[in-house]
């Protein structure tokens, strides 16, 4: 599957550019790296879990986002964007549709 | 009501008397009976949930316990709950059942799931075969539970007389009826058996298992953060509006509100951790984890049966340590009892998120991961010399998967609810007399807190925390955190005035040798009173303490010096 290959090289991009911002957040785009490439030798089964592992990191990302910009609201602070290359997951969304049994 | 383990019996529970009874995708969620009334036409029924067994042998507690109910108590009828997807394997208790001579009503609950499977039971075949009345359930769905009221009611039949002399005759009897009443179809991979095979994979399998836990400590930690927020600066509001001249304001605000709200602000932080474990419990995914855990659970002399205990320890070492009640092998049991108070439970994460938002800004969460690793790490390690040293021998176990279901908020609600709950009751009992305790001692017989009883005490045991830099306010939280985990952060609050005030007191070297401290030191009241009740033994509970607070001063001790070099 070139696919899973594909999103096997974006993760790992998403990865190393997470390292210096959080190096756990990190790990968990290698892993779901690691799962779809591990698609690529045994199957879909792999892709959509791995799409399932990103869109449910996404989620907590886009979560983690939205309660550091009401942090800011209550406790009068500027809110400072940051970015965080989990959020990029979502990405994988229309993956678990189209593989979905 | 016996069967299986994780057939869906509390659920039915729940469905038959309206209760409110914690419902789990997890074999081995009830250890204990559980008992709920109904009334049916004007009848009152009583149904006792027994504990999930595989057989009547009883070669574990809760199977003695259930065991032991059907023999001594004589139930009117037995209401034997069965999996429909696994007919074959719960028709073994079925037949041991009907050898009681006793009236049975059999329930094949999870229709749906087994039709989904492909698997289509003929319940009027096996309700000729076995001389007992089948009625087909989905128990957290409600169907079929009026039909089973009507079946109740009519109080079910003893069946058809079974004489069989030994397991493999059981097995064949099972065997024989399920190829009389199963049908099976094709049906194309499920999403559930898509992701086992990922899930179980034995390269990634364990990868992914650390990436949930990461994100469920980031849901712990930075989602809940703007719930924590509002309720301190709510606090610090009520606090500042009263004056606390008179010694009565005193006590409200520096003593009860300010002690049991340091506790409180936490409650979103318990609440969210407790949200992310049911999700990942309800969802089956759990017991995949206790699979792929179960070959590292192995090399430190446990089995993936302890996994059921050590996760639930991140909730509450109490009813984790009951947990091991499902351990069939008592040697292992009884390490995983010992070895239980070293996981961080949700009374020890106030301690971590005080000190971890205080001293190491912006890695916060890597910080708190980082604390329940080490009381894995520990834990495991501990498990192993215990093994090695003092309870030799081998140990393996048998479990099978839940399906996988997608939570329902209603069931995810009730755990988290069910588990925050005895949270807020130890914040308006124990914690709140603490408050009281803590007050008096730090205002008498001197207001200056330094020559108070808190004072006196705390600089008269500091010396032996001397290595690690602590000063006696800390020591007097942890003298108080013996009680309850949550009361040294509540110490600090009516020691220091506010808990943010540590940072003026000890480093971020000092600080993180402190929650190692916290972590490992001892077992709570409560904790300590389970250890005692579930080996039975003065001895083991010393060992308990003891232990604790030998492996607690070192590795402390060790974390301040590595953490001196680092920050």
């Amino acid at each position: 599957m070139k696919l899973s290959i594909a999103m096997f090289f974006l993760f790992i991009f998403l990865g190393i550019a997470e390292i210096s911002i959080n190096p756990v957040n990190a790990f968990v785009l290698f892993v779901i790296a690691l799962v779809y490439f591990r698609g690529h030798q045994k199957g879909k089964s792999y892709v959509y879990t791995a799409s399932l592992i990103a869109v449910v990191f996404a989620i907590i990302s886009i979560l983690a986002l939205i309660a550091s910009y009401i942090d800011c609201m209550i406790l009068n602070e500027t809110y400072e964007w940051e970015l965080e290359f989990g959020l990029a997951g979502i990405i994988a969304l229309p993956l678990l549709w189209k593989i979905k049994p | 009501m016996v069967g299986n383990p994780n057939v869906g019996k509390t659920a039915l529970l729940n469905a038959l008397t309206g209760g409110d009874f914690i419902v789990g995708n997890f074999p081995g969620t009830t250890v204990e009976k559980k008992i709920g009334k109904s009334k049916i036409n004007g009848r009152v029924i009583e149904f006792v949930d027994l504990p999930g067994i595989y057989s009547l042998q009883a070669y574990s507690l809760d199977e003695k316990i259930a065991r032991d109910y059907i023999i001594n108590e004589n139930p009117d009828l037995i209401l034997n709950v069965l999996d429909t997807s696994n007919l074959e394997r719960n028709l073994y208790l079925t037949i041991q059942l009907l050898e009681f001579r006793k009236p049975i009503i059999l329930v094949l609950n999870l229709v749906d799931e087994a039709k989904n499977k492909g698997i289509i039971v003929d319940s009027k075949k096996l309700e000729e075969i076995l001389g007992i009345p089948v009625v087909e359930t989905v128990a957290v769905e409600g169907v079929g539970i009026e039909e089973l009221k009507k079946r109740i009611l009519e109080g079910g039949k003893i069946g058809i007389s079974v004489h069989a002399e030994n397991v493999e005759k059981r097995i064949e009897i099972a065997e024989k009826i399920t190829k009389k009443v199963v049908e099976k179809k094709k049906v194309a991979k499920s999403v559930g058996d898509m992701l086992d095979e990922v899930f179980t994979d034995r390269y990634v399998g364990v990868l992914i298992f650390f990436s949930f836990m990461w994100m469920a400590f980031r849901f712990t930690y930075d989602v809940a953060s703007p719930l924590v927020n509002i309720i301190d600066i709510s606090i610090s509001r009520v606090v500042e509006s009263i004056s606390g001249e008179t010694l009565i304001e005193s006590l409200i605000a520096g003593g009860i509100i300010t002690g049991v709200g340091s506790v409180l602000i936490f409650v979103p932080n318990i609440a969210f951790l407790f949200v992310a474990l049911s999700i990942l419990e309800l969802s089956g995914y759990m017991a995949r984890a206790v699979f792929i855990m179960d070959k590292t659970m192995e090399r430190f002399g446990l089995n993936g049966r302890a996994v059921v205990p050590l996760i639930m320890g991140f909730g509450c070492n109490v009813p984790a340590i009951m947990a091991t009640r499902t351990i069939e092998d008592k040697k292992t049991r009884l390490v995983t009892v010992l070895v239980n108070p070293f996981i961080s439970c949700s009374a020890r994460l106030p301690i971590y998120v005080l000190f971890a938002g205080a001293f190491f800004t912006g890695i916060e969460s890597v910080v708190i991961m980082f604390m329940y690793l080490l009381g894995i790490i520990l834990a495991l390690f501990s498990a192993l010399m215990l093994r090695k040293f003092v309870f030799k021998g081998e140990t393996a176990f048998i479990m099978e998967f839940p399906p996988y279901r997608i939570p329902k908020l209603k069931d995810v609600w009730r755990l988290t609810w069910g588990r925050t709950k005895h949270f807020l009751q130890k914040a308006g009992t124990v914690i709140l007399v603490m408050s009281i305790v803590i007050w008096y001692l730090t205002n008498f017989p001197e207001s200056e807190i330094q020559n108070s009883y808190a004072g006196v005490i705390g600089k008269s045991i500091q010396p032996i925390f001397t290595p690690m830099g602590w000063g006696w306010e800390l020591t007097i939280a942890l003298i108080m955190g013996f009680i309850a985990k949550e009361v040294v952060v509540e110490s600090l609050g009516i020691v220091l005035g506010n808990t943010m005030n540590i940072v003026n007191i000890i480093t971020p070297a000092q600080a993180l040798g402190f929650m190692v401290f916290t972590l490992l030191y001892m077992p709570c009241l409560a904790t300590l009173a389970a250890i005692r009740a579930e080996t039975g033994s003065w001895r083991w509970t010393a060992f308990a303490v003891v232990y604790g607070l030998i492996v607690a001063y070192f590795v402390a001790y060790l974390i301040t010096l590595l953490g001196g070099v680092v920050f």
